[in-house]
Order: structure tokens, then sequence, then C-alpha cells
């Protein structure tokens, strides 16, 4: 039996009394790249979260690959480990480190490499998305916020995870860098073969990368199904939420 | 009834922290007893926070130790046992001055910059990057930080005892004209090395009360750089108060019989 490369069930999450995700499932396919879409507070980086194991679900389970994700450990630093990758929105690169110790640093730490293959292997992803070597050496203080971006992706490509999630890649980028960003996404999707989930309020970067959108709203999943759906869809808030955008093209 | 339910949210606010600050002392103890160990990132934080504590700590003991010769021989005189200055120098150097002094001081330079940067850190989402990238911080971030803070701080302080004597010594020989043999007689001869080791533990406790307190609150930092200047801060004042109390506690401990 193949079973999806993730699928969320019955997924549910509260701060205090604030209900933030209300019984969410879905599936992903290997290869497939889903991205949710969703205002601001819907709930969307709480899931990515959840699914990555930097929070606990109150109910639900994730499964990978047909596996149950320990998600109720006391420490889940490493429940997803080895797995899932995570491009957080601000880079969340480490100051201290430069570019290629970022890069480095999963293949060092969590693949347990060596320091001299963890380094060639960050090479190899620096020159897969086309990061110029006088860049290699300096510190992300020192980068521009597209090219830390890149730099995020090559760090959580390096790792060579089964599933990568993309926390708003395009957020505080110019239009050329935001193309340019989900270009990276869509080719190294395709190249590694991996699992995409991209959280974005950006709806054009979601007709780019996505083979499938879903959208959250209030904590619910709303709405799924394919980019070339999302226009014809009549459910309300989805007419709302893309309303800007159809008036924009 | 207002008042009430103030008083009851303080006292439960306060003991929440109190048990999270207990459990967050243990988890970050028992990260520093085993492996993996980041030796680099100790060697880092050793440089950091140890030589670069020494002009603050040898400038603090100096003028400590100058002022003490001052302040002892006025008072001495009133009752002519000027001969204790060299002795009352040592003895308040090594046993408190030198520990006490050390330990605020580099609270103030290492403990602020500690929450600054583990806040800074956790608010950029570096710390969830670590994790992600199968590190756990306690072992790359706390860890390194607690363990070059409980080694450093003795050496500090010893070093700080020895600038802080050679103060009196100048004070003493160079102003109160002393004799200089006699007066480095009477600084060795009375000082046990219960004096300096008491000093030396003391400076060990305060070490690791300034790191714990500078992680705990970097780490648990709100969002936002206003988290992080309340961190900062709170790290200092909560450092700074332990280690009076703990100078207390140790020297009642040490000296109380």
């Amino acid at each position: 039996m193949k079973y999806p490369r993730i699928e969320v069930r019955e997924l549910k999450k509260s701060f205090d009394e604030t209900v933030i995700l209300d019984h969410i499932n879905f599936k992903v396919h290997l290869g497939e790249s889903l991205v949710i879409i969703g205002a601001s507070g819907s709930g969307k980086s709480v899931l990515t979260k959840c699914i990555v194991g930097l929070l606990k679900p109150d109910n639900g389970d994730i499964f990978l690959d047909g596996h149950r994700l320990e998600t109720n450990s006391s420490d889940n630093t490493t429940v997803a480990a080895n797995s899932i990758s995570y491009v957080f929105q601000n880079s969340a690169l480490f100051d201290s480190l430069s570019v290629i110790e970022n890069i480095s640093f999963g293949p060092q730490f969590l693949n347990k490499q060596n320091e001299k293959d963890a380094n060639e292997i960050a090479r190899e992803s620096m020159k897969k998305l086309d990061i110029h070597p006088k860049f290699w050496f300096m510190y992300p203080k020192e980068l521009s916020s597209s090219l830390r971006k890149i730099v995020a992706i090559a760090r959580a490509l390096a790792v060579k995870p089964k599933i990568i999630i993309f926390d708003e890649p395009s957020t505080g980028l110019d239009i050329r860098a935001s193309h340019k960003l989900d270009y990276l996404i869509r080719e190294s999707v395709k190249n590694e073969n991996i699992t995409a989930i991209t959280i974005t309020h950006d709806i054009n970067s979601a007709l780019h990368i996505a083979d499938s959108i879903a959208m959250l709203h209030e904590g619910k999943l709303i709405w799924s199904g394919k980019p070339s759906d999302l226009k014809k869809s009549s459910h309300v808030e989805v007419r709302r939420f893309i309303k800007p955008f159809l008036s924009s093209t | 009834m207002v008042l009430i339910k103030h008083i009851g949210r303080y006292v439960l606010e306060t003991l929440g922290t109190t048990g999270q600050l207990v459990i967050f002392f243990a988890r970050a103890i028992s990260h520093c007893f085993r492996p993996p160990y980041f030796y680099r990132l100790i060697l880092k934080q050793v440089i950091d926070i140890g030589y670069y504590s020494l002009p603050v700590v040898g400038l603090t003991t100096l003028f400590s130790g100058m002022v003490l010769a001052l302040q002892s021989y006025n008072g001495f005189t009133r009752f002519s046992s000027e001969s204790a200055v060299a002795t009352v120098v040592a003895l308040s150097i090594t046993r408190e001055l030198g520990p006490v002094l050390a330990g605020l001081m580099v609270t103030g330079r290492v403990g602020s910059s500690i929450a600054a940067e583990l806040g800074s850190m956790k608010v950029s989402d570096q710390v969830d990057a670590l994790k992600i990238l199968g590190t756990n911080p306690f072992d790359y971030l706390i860890a390194p930080r607690i363990i070059a803070c409980i080694v450093c701080l003795p050496i500090l302080v010893l070093i700080g005892d020895i600038v802080g004597v050679f103060g009196g010594f100048l004070v003493g020989v160079y102003k109160l004209n002393f004799n200089p043999a006699i007066y480095l007689y009477q600084t060795v001869s009375y000082l046990e090395p219960i004096d300096i080791a008491s000093g030396l533990i003391k400076a060990s406790i305060f070490g690791l009360l300034l790191g714990i307190m500078g992680c705990f609150h970097g780490y648990n930092c709100s969002r936002g750089a206003q988290g992080v200047g309340l961190a900062t801060t709170n790290a200092v004042v909560s450092g700074c108060i332990l280690i009076l109390i703990f100078n207390y506690l140790v020297t009642e401990l040490f000296f109380s019989s």
C-alpha cells in the first residue's frame, strides 16, 4: 500500500481558551507541492510548527510515510529530525556563523557527517542555488534579505529532507526577488523530488509554486483543490481572500 | 477583592516562574554533564566571558584594594592598629570583595550579553532552527555558556585577588609609607588556604548563578525588542540579587563557627 508522504489527521491546537487549529485533515504526496493560504492569524504557522514538531498539538496525528510522528514527547526537538526541513519567514540563519557554516550545520549535526564532508555538501548546495562564492564566507548580517532566504533554502536542502516547509518565503521581498524565490522553490522541489508545504498569503506566489492549494480560515481548513480551481471557488471566505488579487490582475 | 486578586495572580506568577527556573536549572546542569560537548563553543565562551572580563575585574579589584587600604588605615589609626591593614586588605579581598565584586561586574557584563544574545536568537527563530537541525539548544547554547561561567569566574577572582591585594600594597607602601617587606609578610602570614579557597568556591557558585540567570531570561524571552530588553534587565537584576544572597549563605557555611 502506498502511503502519502505526509498525512495530517484531526489536528487540533489551542492556546489557553483560543482554538487555533480545529480538526485539520490533509495529505500531501511524494513530489507534491502544497500551498496553504490564509489571512494573518488563520493558524498557518501554528500548523506547520505542529508538523515539524516545534509545537505539540492537543489532538490528532501526523503520519510520515505511514508512520505516526511522535508529537507527545516532552522534548520534541528531534521529533521530525532527518525528515522535515523548515525555512523560516525571517530566514533564522545563525548570526555567528558564516554562510557556508550555516549550510554545513545540518549535514554535520543532523546527518552526522564529518566537517569536511559537511562542507562539501554545503558547497554543492550553494552551487545548485547559484550562491556566488564571494558570499560563502560572509555572515548573514552582510547579506540582502533575498539572499538570506536563498541561503536558508540551501541550508534546508542540504540535509536532504523528505519534506520541506516554507514559511512565508516571499514576505518582505520585492516582486523580482519574490519571483526568483518562487522559481527556486519550484525547481528545488522538482529536482530533489521532495514534498513541499508552503504557507503564504501571496496568491501570486501560491499559484506559481503549488500543485495543490488549501485555505485556512480561523483555524479551519475551508477549501482545498488545484490552483486552477481556486478562482472558481464559490466559498465566501475564499472569494473574499482572493478578491484583491483578482482585482489587481 | 481586586487587591486579593492581584496578590493571588502575583503569587501564582512568581510560583510559576520559580518552577520554570528550577526545571531550567536541572536541565541546564544535566546537559553540562552529558555529551555532546561543543568544545569550540566552550573555548569561545571562555574567551568571551573570561578573557574579555579581565580589564573590568582587574580595575574593580585594584581600586577596591586601594580604597580598602586607605579606609582601614584611617579606621585603625583610631585604636593604633595600623599594622593590621595588610591583613585586613588580604582577607577582605580574598574572602569577600574579590568574589562579590567580580561576580557583580561579570553579571553586568556577561549576564546581560548572554540574555541579549539568547533572547535575540529566540525572537529571530534561531533557537527553533537549531532544534530542527537536530541540535538541542541546551547542548549548543546553554551548556557551553554555563560551563564557561563556572570555569572562568574562579580564575577571574584569583587574578582579581592578586590585583586587589597589589592595589592595597601600592597604597600601603607608596601612600601610607609601610615597609614593603613587612606589608607583604603581614599579607601572607595571616592568610590561610581556606580564605582563598572559600572565595574561589563562591566564585564558581556565582558563575553558575549568573550563567543560569542570563541563559534562563534570554531563553525564555518574550517576542520583540522590548522582550529582549526586559530579559537583559531581569538577568542582571536577578543575577546580582542571587549573588548577594548566596554570598551570605556560603559565608555562613564556611565561617559561621
